[in-house]
């Protein structure tokens, strides 16, 4: 039964997200200002069976409002200026209360979202940014060094030279395998030398998104009608 | 409505704590000493004030910081030296100022008069001062109704080892990634107190089924408790499954089956009224007579909701929803409404829900399904005698089949364990979600079995190098695509005009997750369709 306000719509794959989570009992409003986005959206939801969960609107809620009153749980906005549809959106937040997120690419339009927010009683503001890291998981052969010059010490009780380093966790390659005559270690890898000491990696990439947008959230708190 | 045995978060600032409303029953946070009762009956998200050890609704609204400061400035630090003699008042004289029961604001003012240094300071100073004075004496909670978010944040910052690390944006990647939606099938283990389990409910709405497989008796769910889930929602939606009788299930092949193929297997009933045949297009009701649950069967039951749409294909076995009374299902029936009768909305706590509504970060989802679209007036003719109470009550009687007893619960378990059983059974899970503090890899490896094909899985860790055994079994054992190891970079952002940057600390780990999708390993045999 939550209810949810999405400006503005877009491609419509946030409003899928969120239709996901609310059916079957939700209801989202979603508004566009581009004629053919909002159409467009209205047919892929109606073709992907969401028609009865969402309505989807062309309007301007900047200069035209959401003409919604009092009722609902959530609004959401992906706007160039969000501060302006504050006051719209906390007169559409029941009066219970509701909570807001707010997306911006910019710093200036976050600072000027969250002065609104606070002008409007709403609390708990908080500003933030999320990245995903992946990371790539491979197999990592790095060769040893295995002389380090041991067999010019002079004293006799070192070990004897080309002894094979030893890590924990690794596994290194020892002579037997080299005399097997094989070109190729498994799976077609490079040739493995006496002392290489291979591992299972997580590598981060070379480069990754670095940012999209802040996020910010803030709360509602129940309020009498007169507040 | 905040009611007697409600569990709430209060919240003041940075302190976040997860309490039970118990009448007359003294609490203690950070230094303050008082009784919840007066919060009972107040709308959650209220904010209140503690005079003489009880709870005040705070009328109007809080001052803005940013407003205040003394009229003239200073203009920089330069003259100002910090040693510590800028209070004139001895750390004996402000306790007695608290002790006499001095509001927490006036405390401030005084501290301010006898600031040597108030004045000189720069306004962004003086404001950074008053904002740290108010935060420490000025005794102001907001009583917060528990949702995944929040209870997120409470673990997190009062026992991060009890949640494995688990951030909320890591959790919001595991139920996005599996894609955890009403009348999901989700298999869930889990050592976070419950609390994967319980934002699975919260999503789910009542709708669908979670198996936890579990490894001890009765695992640990301090967070669980926390939802307050009504007992008739969970004891139909949350099942139990002994990590230790997985080996027995013998999986039959993926069956992708209408409902009147599960009818026929007997797996579930045929529907007795509304005649619905596939569990695909109809938009009607399938009634399902729930007075029979449980006392008679132990197989799941099937119902399907109106809106239902089409990305329930006719492929996936609808989602089993025993337990739903007519009366939810008529409320569903006009679901696509508000649905804000005031009485019902106010009594399932929906608006309240909302008001603490989950954020997703990396989708942006907005508030979650509402947690409990069950009537806490829904009568088994059992259960109703409960839950007349408040909830609090219905709490303590939990682990009950319905009325105390041993055997009963006993029972009750094994009705759970043949339900489960006959679910996992059947091999087409809709989802697998992981974030135990066991090594996972055999746990995934064994579990994956279960899952239909095309459904997600998530594997959650606070360590990175078990994720990469787990990855190279399942890269080993096909049958899993787009496997993926992630990990969430979290930063928060002090915004103030003139002010702005990250904060000076921040998470430096949300732990990591290991997601993939199921596919079939050999390419299928032809159907009867």
């Amino acid at each position: 039964h939550i209810r949810v306000k999405l400006l503005s719509t877009g491609s419509g794959s946030l409003s899928h997200a969120i239709l996901r989570t609310i059916a079957p009992n939700g209801h989202l409003n979603t508004f566009d200002f581009h004629e053919q986005r909002a159409q467009k959206a209205r047919e892929e939801f109606e073709s992907h069976g969401f028609a009865d969960l969402v309505t989807a609107s062309h309007r301007d809620v900047c200069s035209a409002g959401f003409g919604l009153n009092l009722e609902v749980d959530a609004v959401f906005l992906d706007l160039p200026a969000p501060w302006t549809a504050i006051a719209s959106a906390k007169q559409a937040i029941k009066l219970l209360g509701g909570r807001i997120c707010s997306f911006s690419p910019c710093i200036e339009q976050v600072q000027r979202t969250c002065l609104a927010l606070t002008e409007h009683d709403f609390t708990e503001v908080c500003t933030m940014e999320c990245l995903l890291r992946t990371f790539d998981v491979r197999r990592v052969c790095m060769p040893a060094v295995l002389d380090l010059g041991d067999a010019l010490c002079e004293d006799s009780s070192e070990p004897a030279p080309n002894k094979q380093p030893k890590l924990s966790d690794a596994h290194s390659v020892s002579s037997e395998a080299t005399t097997a005559g094989e070109d190729h270690g498994p799976h077609g890898t490079p040739k493995m030398a006496k002392g290489d000491i291979f591992f299972k990696a997580s590598v981060p990439p070379l480069q990754m998104a670095a940012h999209t947008g802040y996020l910010t959230f803030a709360t509602l708190s129940p309020r009498l009608v007169t507040d | 409505m905040i009611a007697n045995g409600d569990h709430v978060i209060l919240k003041k600032d940075d302190c976040i704590r997860l309490f039970q409303v118990q009448s007359k029953r003294t609490i203690v946070i950070e230094k303050f000493k008082f009784m919840l009762d007066g919060a009972i009956g107040h709308p959650y998200g209220t904010t209140f004030d503690v005079k003489d050890g009880r709870l005040l609704k705070v009328c109007g609204r809080a001052p803005h910081v940013d407003a205040e400061g003394a009229a003239e400035p200073g203009r920089d630090n330069r003259g100002l030296n910090d040693v510590g003699d800028a209070q004139k008042l001895s750390h004996v004289e402000i306790d007695r100022l608290r002790a006499d029961g001095v509001a927490g604001g006036d405390i401030v003012t005084h501290l301010v008069q006898n600031s040597a240094t108030f004045r000189e300071k720069t306004q962004f100073s003086q404001q950074k001062y008053l904002r740290k004075k108010r935060a420490k004496y000025v005794a102001r909670f907001a009583v917060l109704r528990p949702s995944t978010r929040i209870l997120c944040q409470v673990f997190l910052d009062r026992g991060p080892q009890k949640v494995l690390n688990l951030r909320a944006d890591s959790l919001a990647q595991m139920l996005t990634q599996t894609n955890i939606r009403a009348h999901s099938k989700v298999i869930v283990v889990e050592s976070c107190q419950g609390l994967i389990v319980g934002a699975v409910l919260e999503r789910l709405g009542g709708h669908g089924i979670v198996v936890q497989l579990h490894h001890e008796d009765t695992p640990p769910r301090q967070a669980l408790d926390a939802y307050d889930f009504p007992k008739e929602m969970t004891d139909n939606v949350h099942l139990s499954f002994p990590l230790t009788r997985l080996a027995s299930l013998t999986k039959h092949k993926n069956v992708a089956g209408s409902v009147d193929d599960l009818a026929a297997e007997g797996i579930c009933k045929q529907v007795p009224t509304g005649g619905a045949a596939t569990a695909a297009a109809t938009e009607e009701d399938l009634q399902v007579d729930t007075t029979a649950t449980s006392a008679k069967e132990n197989i799941p039951e099937v119902s399907d909701t109106p809106g239902e749409t089409r990305r329930i294909t006719s492929g996936d076995t609808p989602g089993d929803t025993p337990g739903e009374t007519s009366r939810n299902t008529t409320k569903d029936a006009s679901g696509n409404t508000p649905g804000d009768g005031p009485e019902s909305t106010l009594h399932l706590g929906n608006a309240q829900e909302a008001s603490e509504g989950d954020e997703q970060r990396q989708t942006n989802d907005a508030s979650p399904n509402c947690a409990s679209p069950m009537n806490d007036g829904s009568a088994e003719p059992a259960v109703a005698a409960e839950t007349e109470t408040a909830r609090g009550t219905k709490r303590a009687l939990d682990g009950g089949g319905g009325g105390g007893g041993r055997a009963q619960r006993r029972a009750a378990k094994h009705r759970d364990m043949d339900r489960a059983r006959s679910l996992l059974q059947r091999g087409s899970m809709d989802a697998l979600i992981v974030a135990t503090k066991f090594h996972p890899t055999n746990v995934v490896a064994k579990l994956i079995e279960f899952v239909g094909a095309s459904r997600g899985v998530a594997v959650f860790s606070p360590y990175q190098e078990p994720l990469v055994d787990c990855f190279t079994r399942l890269r080993e054992r096909g049958g899993i695509v787009n496997l993926n190891l992630t990990e969430t970079w979290l930063r928060k952002y002090q915004v103030m005009p003139d002010r702005t940057h990250p904060e000076m600390n921040m998470s430096g780990t949300g732990g990591y997750l290991l997601t993939g999708i199921v596919v079939d390993k050999e390419p299928a045999a032809v159907s009867p369709s």
